[in-house]
């Protein structure tokens, strides 16, 4: 029975809304001013403030779900993966013959899967997956789908 | 880096059950010696670190055969090989067994490679023995054995 994980990237998300905040409130820093009186603008601060939170979350949600979201979902003949809006991408677990354990540089693990001298990446953290036994289940499924061959 | 740690490599990549040249090494994991951090660790390790590709290789002697010499030397070739392959400046080897066989430990004792540092560890009775280099000797100092 296959299984399937699309946790939300909670930092990934906040990193992209608060990167449109940041542009908003850039915006409304230097164009706003031109337009109406500072005192004015500063009576509506707080709404101005909400709005752009509110605009943020929601614009850092579509760019999220369209760039980052990752689905991962598998069984014990293969495994299926889609970021974003980006076309799926699947594999058999048959296709590989060994499994490693990766960690960048900003403390993320991957499961690595090599076939021949090419690699393919299953983002463990960022599916909140325990990476190490993640790792071993993964080592386990690529020993039976190579014993089922021979 | 938590717990006491020392900084050796920045090591990124694990393998478990390790095949090379026909010997199976329990574990491998292999990095480089400097770090990708962020900036300032990124800048401080660009500045004062060689960038060296380092690997350490982790073989537990199986209590059940007999590990010769000659073995020994079979995993020694291996990891040669494995560095001249992958391009691999700096590696480690740490063997662990219950009372290894004397001629093991002369062996590992012996090993003047001062591209490869060994260390032999006795789970029995808690000795170290390392290799005749800089590395072996880093090596050993690495190793913390639980007490009994």
């Amino acid at each position: 029975m296959a299984e399937t994980l699309s946790p939300i990237q909670r930092f990934s998300l906040f990193k992209v809304s608060a990167a449109v905040f940041a542009l908003e409130a850039s915006l409304v820093i230097l164009i706003l001013p031109m337009f109406i009186p500072l005192q004015t603008l500063q009576s509506f601060a707080p709404l101005i403030v909400v709005v752009n939170i509110t605009v943020a979350a929601m614009v850092g949600w579509r760019i999220y779900k369209t760039s980052s979201h990752t689905v991962f979902s598998f069984d014990a003949n293969g495994f299926s993966i889609k970021r974003g809006k980006s076309s799926e991408v699947s594999h058999k677990w048959s296709e590989f013959s060994t499994v490693t354990l990766v960690r960048n540089e900003y403390g993320e693990f991957s499961v690595r899967l090599y076939r021949d001298k090419e690699s393919f990446d299953i983002p463990a953290s960022k599916l909140r997956l325990d990476p190490y036994s993640f790792r071993l289940r993964v080592a386990d499924i690529l020993k039976r789908s190579r014993s089922s061959r021979s | 880096m938590g717990g006491r740690g020392r900084f050796v490599a920045d090591f990124n990549e694990s393998f478990r059950q390790f095949r090379v040249r026909g010997v199976e090494f329990d574990a491998m994991i292999r990095g480089s010696t400097r770090v990708k951090g962020f900036l300032l660790s990124r800048v401080f390790s660009y500045l004062v670190n060689p960038n060296y590709q380092v690997a350490t290789f982790i073989l537990s002697i199986d209590p059940k055969k007999v590990f010769r010499k000659e073995d020994y030397g079979r995993y020694v070739a291996a990891i040669k090989s494995f560095m001249k392959r992958e391009e691999i400046k700096w590696t480690w080897l740490y063997i662990t067994g219950q009372e290894p066989r004397p001629e093991i430990k002369q062996a590992v004792e012996r090993t003047t490679d001062t591209s490869t540092g060994v260390a032999l560890v006795d789970l029995q009775n808690g000795e170290v023995f390392h290799s005749d280099s800089y590395l072996g000797r880093q090596a050993a100092r690495y190793v913390r054995i639980p007490k009994r």
